[in-house]
């Protein structure tokens, strides 16, 4: 598996990115940097929380990061609960999580394995 | 070349190494995670940020705050700060650009987009940095001279039927404030000068830094005649500290003809204010054709001076000084005037204080000694009596610190001995010059010249000078005695000066004496010796001769 099977696998668009960014070697960095970005959970802790501000800046964040590496599931998913949450409708944002981590932890999943593989 | 840095501000950290990746090839970078972070990066890099890539959405302090502050510092406002948005939102950029950001950028990331705008913003703000330099003075933010002009020449273009005025002003002292102060607190005093100058004339005036503590300014004619004294007032405000160590003068030139150059009228308020310079009861002056005349005179005195001297239109004059004793010539005081071809006879106020003001005095002075040592050498090779000649030293001529050789070869030159010749030093000129001075005149001295401290008393007294001072005479100012007049004996400053003067070991000479009883008022007082039109006016060194003629050797003391 390469790096644009991994796109296609987690809904990306590998075709934009590169024409983008250029080198693939660039993008797979960030990509791998994904992993350890920590804006997912700090939403998510914060919509447990009802700290709904903060909640807004990390799905933002999310999204903008989506939107860098061209992650376009994920992207959309977060843009609508990015949406929801800056018209204060905490029963949408609510509502939405759950598609939200099912196309984050897709991704995850993906690129770990595509990691794992390249590390064996 | 060093490279140029950029601050990336933003909270998450994989899109600010995204950013950095971009950037890093071409620049150097510092990152910060939140707008207060960025603030203390720019504190300690104020100077060396060229431009901020600025997130909105951040913890602690976020972009607009950011924005916000940094647009309330003059120096940090002019950086550039483009805005990284997510390009879904006309509200995000729309309100980006209304907090001050130069520019947005759009998620995603469009690297070659990124960095030609960043190198199109640096290259614009450092040309508006550069042109900012030529127009307006870094420190107090006033017009540079040169745009100054510009504006006001297209003011007066621009307004043909209005009438101006421009006026110049000067920090009195402000070179001693520097120097007693130090420059930190010269430019904090200059900047707030500025500020109250332009505060005071009105925002329509155009004002300008002409140079270290002079500030022009073109303002309408009417507002100025009406605020002239306001201009000078001292601010009454204690948040200053102006007003404590600085009074300002002011030179006005009204413009009469707007088909003179500026640059021509600037130097007319430029010159009246050095009039009123150093002034304690004035200071304002205004330009006026009597102004205009005394400026061509003074250049005319000026452009004839060295003419003048080589063409011998300088005549040595000497003032003789009676024994308050017997009445007997005990010497004289070499003075000089100038017989100019057309002009005539010119007094010396004409022309002396602008020889000091412009260093010319020294050479004069030189001309004046080499005069008087020819005439003793003279005296002496015809078996006359001699008498001991006082010569005037000026101020400049201690400054150019060559004093004692100049004096030891003229001895040598002529031949003659040190004690014929009297040095006058003016009280002023002890005052100002300081240790310089004390160790010159102990010089002197040693080498057997009598030291005279001239003027005594007319305004820079100080009894510590006195103390301070090697000295063998002391010259009593024509103010001092006239002054002595007007009291009774009961009263008498005099006769404690001279008293003190006489346990010094000084010998007393009377200046100015124009009538019997102030020469019976001194030689009751114990004075030594007396000068003035009572006895003789100056003349010239021939009748001076005849006069001595006509005393017998042995009636001299």
């Amino acid at each position: 598996m390469n790096l644009k099977d991994c796109y296609m696998k987690f809904g990306g668009d590998f075709d934009e990115v590169v024409g983008r960014l250029r080198r693939e070697q660039t993008i797979q960095k960030f990509v791998y940097k994904f992993l350890d970005d920590k804006s997912f959970f700090l939403f998510e802790a914060s919509m447990g929380n009802k700290d709904y501000a903060e909640a807004l800046r990390a799905v933002h964040t999310l999204k903008g990061i989506c939107q860098n590496l061209s992650f376009t599931r994920l992207f959309e998913s977060s843009s609508l609960v990015t949406k929801a949450l800056k018209e204060n409708d905490w029963n949408t944002a609510v509502e939405m999580m759950p598609k939200l981590s099912k196309d984050y932890h897709e991704i995850i999943n993906v690129i770990k394995n595509f990691k794992n593989s390249k590390e064996e | 070349m060093t490279q140029k840095q950029i601050l990336i501000v933003e909270d998450n950290e994989l899109n600010r190494a995204m950013l950095s990746e971009i950037l890093s090839d071409s620049y150097k970078v510092l990152e910060a995670e939140n707008g207060k972070d960025a603030l203390d990066i720019l504190e300690q890099n104020r100077d060396d940020i060229h431009l901020i890539l600025l997130d909105i959405m951040m913890p602690v302090m976020d972009g607009y705050t950011f924005l916000d502050t940094i647009k309330t510092d003059a120096e940090l406002a002019l950086i550039p700060v483009i805005v990284t948005t997510q390009g879904d939102s006309e509200a995000d950029e729309v309100n980006a650009l209304a907090h001050g950001a130069t520019d947005f950028v759009p998620k995603p990331y469009r690297p070659q987009v990124i960095l030609h705008r960043v190198a199109n913003f640096i290259k614009l703000r450092e040309t508006a940095a550069m042109i900012n330099q030529l127009r307006y003075d870094r420190l107090t933010g006033l017009y540079t001279k040169e745009f100054f002009y510009q504006k006001v020449r297209e003011c007066l273009e621009a307004n043909p039927e209005k009438e101006y005025t421009i006026l110049c002003s000067n920090f009195e002292d402000f070179k001693w404030y520097n120097d007693t102060f130090g420059r930190e607190a010269g430019d904090k005093i200059l900047r707030e000068g500025a500020e109250i100058f332009k505060e005071r004339v009105g925002e329509d005036a155009i004002c300008c830094r002409y140079s270290a503590d002079r500030f022009l300014c073109l303002l309408d004619k009417e507002r100025e005649t009406i605020g002239r004294e306001y201009f000078v007032k001292s601010r009454e405000s204690k948040r200053s500290s102006l007003t404590e160590n600085i009074s300002v003068k002011l030179g006005i030139y009204e413009i009469m003809d707007s088909s003179i150059p500026v640059e021509q009228m600037c130097d007319r308020a430029l010159w009246v204010v050095d009039r009123v310079k150093g002034m304690y009861n004035q200071s304002i002056a205004v330009y006026d054709d009597s102004f205009r005349e005394k400026l061509l005179r003074e250049k005319a005195i000026t452009d004839a001076m060295v003419t003048a001297l080589e063409e011998g239109e300088f005549i040595v004059y000497l003032q003789p000084k009676y024994s308050l004793n017997n009445n007997r010539i005990v010497g004289a005081e070499a003075l000089v005037r100038w017989i100019h071809p057309e002009w005539g006879f010119m007094f010396p106020g004409e022309f002396i204080p602008l020889f000091e003001k412009n260093g010319f005095i020294s050479s004069l002075d030189q001309f004046v000694w080499e005069n008087v040592c020819a005439k003793l050498q003279e005296w002496k090779e015809k078996g006359y009596l001699l008498l001991p000649m006082s010569v005037n030293v000026s101020r400049n001529d201690i400054f150019q610190g060559s004093l004692v050789d100049i004096f030891s070869g003229l001895i040598k030159k002529y031949d003659i001995d040190p004690q014929y010749l009297h040095l006058e030093i003016t009280e002023s000129a002890y005052a100002e010059c300081g240790n310089r001075i004390v160790n010159t005149i102990e010089e002197l001295r040693k080498l057997g010249f009598t030291i005279e401290m001239d003027d005594f008393g007319s305004g820079y007294s100080s009894l510590n000078l006195l103390s301070q001072m090697s000295l063998d005479i002391l010259k009593l100012d024509m103010k001092l005695v006239k002054n002595e007049m007007t009291k009774s004996m009961e009263k008498s400053i005099l006769n404690d000066i001279i008293s003190m003067a006489h346990r010094m070991n000084l010998t007393i000479v009377a200046e100015g004496i124009e009538t019997r009883e102030q020469m019976e008022r001194l030689q009751s007082l114990g004075c030594d010796y007396a000068q003035g039109y009572f006895f003789a006016k100056p003349m010239p060194i021939t009748e001076f001769e005849e006069l001595l003629k006509g005393q017998r050797k042995e009636d001299i003391l």
